[in-house]
Formats: structure tokens, C-alpha cells, sequence
């Protein structure tokens, strides 16, 4: 076993709760509106239970495979050739999830706080930061979240109380005005279904009570989902939805409309805290499973000397990924296949095959495997 | 070993504490706190916007500590260029340090402004990232600079001294100041149009009323050495201009169009309900040669959709409550019969006011009520159908007001004292 940590149940959805908020909270609200208008937030809610069907999956897989990761069992599954293929595929997009975010970190501070500070050095500060916490194991990344996650949540619930006087529930109408397709193609893009409920099948080898791993993990999810769904409520009651599109981080304007007698102002900084933090434990995460990934399916006995320059990797592709921010959001505001394919058609695709050798050799697959 | 790693943990924390802001790291005592922008448009220039800033210095706004009090609290920058940031730029060869918008709270654009260019003005003011969502635009009727010269009387500096005027115009009826995003999303809007508070820069009362002119001069010259300096209103020293309320700028898009006075922002005000106050007088049932003085407090408005043979119009409902504050007729008790006639008669002003405000705007096609965005709430479809004409429909559009109106209280009095 390359890791030793265990997590508790309450940690594993701690962790999956920071993954889904952190980045979608700046992002998903400008385009889902764009697209969907007053009816973002239906897409909002269907993206979660499509991550709930991610998660329910990755947890019967899981369970299926005790003790083992998605980089192990998809080649007790698959056998070895076709099996490593994959995880190194999985590692593959974890290390471009860890690029795409930390960009979007670093053009938001760019963009909204520091206009001066080049880009580079808040993409490498983070990183070097996640690759301090990924070195330090999964055990010390569940701690950190734990106590993260207080900072996150309450910021993000003040934030919306405290802007509850500018709201104009007029605002959220028109509603029910778009089709259901485009309400589909929404929900699924990355940001908006919580595709990271994939780590679940990664977190629940580590969990000390794997059976408790689906419902923290529902409970995370649904979290998340309610969360931002009722931010974007919040930031259509304020700007309405033909505004809205127009900001580029729509809650970073909705905090700066916060005025309560001219004393409780300038609430960015709270909101600064809610994305450093909850990216970092984010970026962390993914560089952690990347690099354990790869480990696992190169069959080393140690990952921590991967995590480095895995994080330069990181470092340099996120910044040649995107030629500006212009491109970022074309990325992420449209459906991206292959992140389909990844988080849900892999997972069901496995799930489907040892479903099938189960009933082929007419007895339970974990019990055939040692 | 152990101890090394230690210290060299300590000292990078203790870094963090210098290098804080990286890039941006700025020091209080080097920016200039922007509080109010003012933007002009001279338009036979080649570089027409005119941009003035009211600068103040934190020592100044924390209470004048070591002398602060000697200068005044504010100072203003003047530059001129093609575009406000040019402009700007050229404020700053001017200024000793970093001039920081972040606390602006005013955006003063003039008349001119809003006729010819504010798209352009309105995008930097957006876009900026300094400059927040909630800072107020206000409109004036001559030169926007004319704002901020006006001198502080109550407050400690020009630009607190408007933004109070301001903000203390949502307590009454006489107009309705618009913060930055609230402007946007009308212009976003479909089916509403934008509007904010017309600010005037003129003399104060006491100089421009002939009869009070006279009385002053012979006093200010035969008292003089009486008064001193007290009056400070005499021939010696000129009475300063300064801001006042006149009503609303209207927009359509983003080029203003035209002005509310008083009395159309009062009736414009009806329609969107609300808890300003304002006073209207109405004849005495009693005896009409006098007058009776009624306060509102509190008016709730409806509008309602109807839609009959494809054809739009209105329903406006207001329920008023107000308070009788004064009354001349000395004869009589305030009975339930004279409350109801009063009622009536409230009704019938409130419902002049409102027609006239609504003819006003249908003859420059602003919807800036929002008739239009309501009707995209309560009906999508027909709504769409009209969205590109809805400026016309809007101009012809039949609006059925109904005024309910409940006095609740007579004040303190039973009825005048009379001599008896």
C-alpha cells in the first residue's frame, strides 16, 4: 500500500464538498445563466443528481473492490494492459483538472484583486502549497479540509444573508422559458454536474468504514448543489438574468453590492477566502490522486516523489492550455465530452463489465480475486 | 538539524508579512482615496471628457489628526482626455501618489455626458475593478465638475455632503438615486428602462429670492458691526453654491432622453410603491377656499397585465396611507365623513400626478417604470411578441390607475385652536 492514511466518513465528504464549490461558485453562475437565464438553477439541481449517479456508481464499484482504488481494480478488471491504459488516462485528466483550476485561480486574482502581480505567481504559489499538502498524504489533506471547510461555509452563507437586502425576487422571472435540451447540455458541462464525485472512487479505499461512503458522499453532493443553486438564486435576484451574464465572476459583483450602512462593506475579502481555500484543498486533492495514480499504475512503491513535478507540469500547462481568459471561459461553459466519457461512461463501463462476469461465473468477483 | 529547519520555517513566514500584495502591494499612506468622480463632456474638443476627482487624504477622513483641519479635507484633480482612463492618466502626472478608485461612492456625470457617450463611461465604471457595484450615478444638470465645487456644509467633506443628499432622497418622494448595478440592470432589462437622480448645482434660496435679497443688504451694511461674521450672508462674503434634487434623468439605452421634474418623479414614484414620504395638498372639503396638508408614509403599487384582442394594457393599483399634518379651518372636528372626502380628494391628486407622469413618459417612449419587464414576468410570450416595438406600444398603452387611499391618523390635534 503506497498510502496508510485513513479517513473518516465525515472527511470523505468534507473533501468532495470543497472539490465540487470551489471552482463552480465563480464560474457556473455567469454561464448557466447566459445560457438558461432564470432557469439556471434547474440545471443546477439536475447536474447534481447526475454527480449522485457518478457517485452512486463509483461507490458500488468501490465496494466491489475493497481496499483498492480506481487505478487498481480497473485492472482487475479490465486485466493489466487495458487497465493501466485507463489510469493513466485518469491521471492524465486529474493533472489537466489541477491546470484548468489553478488558471482559473490565478485569472480570477488577477482579474478582480491584483491586476499588477503576474498570473505565474499564484499558479505556482498554489501549487507548490498543494504539493506540500499531496506529499503529506491523504490523512493530513482530510484534516486540513475539515477545518477549511468552516471558513468556506459560513463565508459563502454570510455572504447570501448578508446580501438577502438587495434581493428582488421580480428579478427571477421570466422563468421556465428555455428547452429542455439546452437545459440537458448545460447540466452537463464539467463545472455544473458534480463530475467530482469521481474521487470517491479514490477516497474510499482510505475510508475506515467504507459502507458509510454513499450517503456522506449524497450528502456532500447535495450540499454543494443546494449551496450554489442558491447562490445563483441570489445573484439573479440582484442583477436579474439579462445582467448577469455580462460579469465575468457574477458572485464577486453580488458580494460588492453589499452595503448595509455604509459600514458592512467590502465583503470580496471573505469571498477571496472561500476560493483560495477551496481551491487549494481542491488542487491538493487531484495532484494527490494524480500522482498516487500514477504510481499505482506504474507500479512503484512510492508516490511522494512524483507530486513535485507532476506540479510543474501543472505549473507550465495551465499556463499554455488557454491563450486568455477569453478562451478559459470557452472551455468551461460548454460540454466537454471527454469529461462525460471520464467521470460517468468509464465508471458505468466498468461497473457493467463486472456485473456481467459476475453473472458469467455465477459467484461474487471480489470473492475470486484475493 | 532540527532546529535550523525550524528557524528557516520561521523566517519564510516572516517573509509573507513583508511581501504581502506581491505586485500590488500598496501602502495606505501612498494612495490618493478617490471618493467622487465627476465626468464632463466638452464635445468641440478632441479630447472631450473632462474628468474631475475629489481626493481625499485618510488622515483628513479619520479626523483630522496632526493638522488635517488647517487644509480642506478635500482636494480636486482635473485632467482631460479622449477617454475617462486617458483622462485619468493625465490626473496622475499631477498627483504624488496612486490614485485608488476603490472608494469611490459617487459617479457625477454631466447632462452632456448622458446625451452623447455614457455607453463608453458606463463600461469603464463596470469594468474597473476597482470601482464597486454600489457606488451611486448621479446625473447634473449644467457642468458635473460644478458638483464638486460646491463647498460641504453638514458633512466633513463635498462628496459625503452629496451622497447624503442622496441617500437621504430615499426617505422622501423627490427622486431616486440608482446605484451602479441596479442602472445596469435596467438598461439589461428588456421591457424597462433606466433612470437615476438629476442633481442641480445653484445658488441657495436665501440668494435668489428677490424679497429676502432686499431685506439682507441694507441689514448686512447697517449691522455689519453688530453682526460681525456671524450672518456671513452679507455683502461681504458670497453665499456658496449648492447641490439640490431635481427630480430624474431618463434614459432609453443608454442615452438619456429626458428630465422628470419634481412633480413627474412624484407620480413616476407612485407607480413603483414604496416608503418615501411627501406631502400633498388637497382642498378643504369643509371650506374649499383652504387647504388641507396630508403626509404619506406608505404607498403599496400593483401593476397588472390585461391582454385583450392582442392588445396590452395596464392596471395600476396604489394604496396610500397617509397622516393629516396641518389644516387652516378652524370649525370642525375631523369626523369619518370628512376623512372620506379628504380620501377622495388625495385619490384624485395622487391620480393626476400619476397620469401626468405616465404622458410624460409615453411621449418620450422610456418605460423606465418597467410595464414591458413585467409583462415579460407575468406572460413571456406575448411579451416577446412586442419586444422589438414595445417603445411604441408602450407610447399608446392604456394604463388604468386606481388610487385607494386610507388616512389613518390626524396627528396630535383634535382640531385647530380657535379663539372661542
Amino acid at each position: 500500500m503506497l498510502e496508510n492514511g485513513r479517513i473518516s466518513s465525515r472527511q470523505i465528504a468534507t473533501l468532495l464538498f470543497m472539490a465540487m464549490i470551489s471552482t463552480s461558485i465563480l464560474f457556473v453562475p455567469a454561464f448557466t445563466v447566459d445560457k438558461l437565464g432564470s432557469d439556471a438553477w434547474i440545471a443546477l439541481l439536475l447536474g447534481t443528481f447526475l454527480g449522485l449517479l457518478t457517485l452512486l456508481i463509483a461507490n458500488w464499484l468501490g465496494q466491489q473492490h475493497p481496499q483498492k482504488t480506481i487505478f487498481q481494480y480497473s485492472q482487475t478488471i479490465l486485466g493489466s494492459f487495458f487497465g493501466k491504459i485507463l489510469a493513466f488516462m485518469y491521471v492524465w485528466n486529474f493533472l489537466r483538472v489541477v491546470a484548468v483550476v489553478v488558471r482559473e485561480f490565478g485569472e480570477f486574482m488577477t482579474t478582480a484583486f491584483m491586476p499588477n502581480t503576474p498570473i505565474f505567481v499564484f499558479i505556482a504559489s498554489l501549487l507548490l502549497l498543494a504539493a506540500l499538502a499531496a506529499i503529506a498524504g491523504i490523512e493530513v489533506l482530510a484534516r486540513t479540509s475539515e477545518f477549511i471547510i468552516l471558513l468556506v461555509a459560513t463565508s459563502l452563507v454570510a455572504i447570501v444573508i448578508l446580501s438577502l437586502g438587495n434581493w428582488e425576487l421580480n428579478q427571477l422571472l421570466p422563468m421556465f422559458t428555455s428547452d429542455l435540451l439546452s437545459i440537458l447540455k448545460t447540466a452537463a458541462t464539467i463545472e455544473v454536474w458534480k463530475a467530482d464525485a469521481i474521487l470517491a472512487a479514490m477516497l474510499i479505499p482510505f475510508m475506515i468504514r467504507p459502507q458509510k461512503a454513499l450517503v456522506a458522499g449524497a450528502k456532500a453532493t447535495l450540499a454543494a448543489g443546494i449551496l450554489i443553486t442558491i447562490g445563483v438564486i441570489g445573484a439573479l435576484a440582484i442583477f436579474g438574468p439579462y445582467l448577469l451574464p455580462s460579469f465575468r465572476f457574477p458572485i464577486h459583483m453580488y458580494t460588492r453590492t453589499i452595503n448595509i450602512g455604509r459600514i458592512l462593506t467590502r465583503f470580496e475579502a471573505l469571498l477571496m477566502v472561500i476560493w483560495v481555500a477551496g481551491v487549494f484543498v481542491k488542487t491538493s486533492v487531484y495532484l494527490y490522486f494524480a500522482s498516487l495514480g500514477l504510481a499505482q499504475a506504474a507500479g512503484l512503491k512510492e508516490y511522494k516523489f512524483l507530486v513535485l513535478p507532476l506540479g510543474v507540469i501543472c505549473a507550465t500547462w495551465s499556463i499554455s492550455l488557454f491563450e486568455n481568459v477569453a478562451a478559459l471561459e470557452a472551455m468551461i461553459s460548454n460540454p466537454y465530452p471527454e469529461s462525460l466519457l471520464m467521470y460517468l461512461g468509464v465508471p458505468l463501463f466498468l461497473m457493467l463489465i463486472t456485473i456481467i462476469r459476475n453473472f458469467l461465473s455465477g459467484q461474487q468477483w471480489r470473492q475470486k480475486q484475493p | 538539524m532540527k532546529n535550523a529547519t525550524k528557524i528557516a520555517f520561521l523566517l519564510i513566514i516572516a517573509l509573507a508579512f513583508f511581501s504581502a500584495g506581491c505586485w500590488d502591494q500598496s501602502e495606505v499612506e501612498q494612495l490618493a482615496l478617490v471618493r467622487a468622480i465627476a465626468i464632463d463632456y466638452l464635445p468641440e474638443r478632441e479630447a472631450p471628457y473632462l474628468v474631475t476627482l475629489a481626493v481625499n487624504l485618510p488622515s483628513d477622513i479619520a479626523g483630522g489628526e496632526g493638522g488635517g483641519n488647517s487644509t480642506n479635507p478635500t482636494q480636486l484633480f482635473t485632467g482631460i482626455g479622449a477617454s475617462v482612463e486617458l483622462a485619468l492618466e493625465q490626473i496622475s502626472y499631477s498627483v504624488p501618489r496612486r490614485l485608488y478608485l476603490s472608494h469611490t461612492e459617487l459617479l457625477i456625470i454631466s447632462q452632456d455626458v448622458a446625451k452623447n457617450s455614457l455607453s463608453k463611461v458606463f463600461d469603464f465604471a463596470m469594468r474597473h475593478p476597482e470601482i464597486r457595484a454600489s457606488t451611486y450615478l448621479i446625473v447634473t444638470a449644467g457642468l458635473a465638475q460644478k458638483a464638486l465645487t460646491t463647498s460641504e456644509r453638514i458633512e466633513s467633506t463635498v462628496s459625503e455632503e452629496i451622497l447624503g443628499v442622496v441617500r437621504h432622497a430615499e426617505k422622501t418622494r423627490a427622486t431616486d438615486a440608482q446605484q451602479l448595478f441596479e442602472f445596469a440592470r435596467d438598461i439589461a432589462n428588456p421591457g424597462q428602462e433606466a433612470y437615476t437622480s438629476l442633481l442641480m448645482v445653484g445658488s441657495p434660496l436665501e440668494k435668489v429670492l428677490p424679497e429676502l435679497k432686499e431685506e439682507e443688504q441694507p441689514g448686512g451694511q447697517a449691522e455689519s458691526g453688530e453682526n460681525g461674521a456671524g450672518t456671513g450672508g452679507g455683502a461681504g462674503e458670497e453665499l456658496e453654491d449648492i447641490v439640490t434634487l431635481a427630480g430624474l434623468a431618463v434614459f432609453k439605452g443608454k442615452k438619456m432622453v429626458g428630465i422628470l421634474d419634481a412633480i413627474d418623479t412624484r407620480g413616476f414614484l407612485w407607480f413603483l410603491g414604496g416608503t418615501g414620504q411627501t406631502i400633498i395638498e388637497v382642498h378643504d372639503p369643509v371650506d374649499p377656499d383652504s387647504t388641507v396638508d396630508i403626509l404619506v408614509y406608505r404607498v403599496n403599487s400593483k401593476l397588472t397585465p390585461v391582454i385583450k384582442n392582442n392588445k396590452v394594457s395596464f392596471i395600476a393599483e396604489v394604496n396610500v396611507e397617509g397622516d393629516v399634518r396641518s389644516r387652516a379651518v378652524e370649525i370642525d372636528y375631523i369626523t369619518p365623513e370628512i376623512i372620506k372626502k379628504l380620501n377622495t380628494a388625495m385619490a384624485g391628486v395622487i391620480k393626476a400626478d400619476m397620469e401626468k407622469a405616465l404622458s410624460k413618459m409615453q411621449e418620450l417612449q422610456t418605460d423606465i417604470v418597467g410595464f414591458g419587464a413585467m409583462l415579460n414576468r407575468k406572460d413571456a410570450k406575448t411579451f416577446n411578441r412586442l419586444k422589438d416595438r414595445w417603445d411604441e406600444v408602450f407610447s399608446t398603452m392604456k394604463v388604468d390607475i386606481t388610487v385607494k387611499t386610507n388616512i389613518r391618523r390626524t396627528g396630535l390635534h383634535v382640531r385647530p385652536i380657535k379663539n372661542s
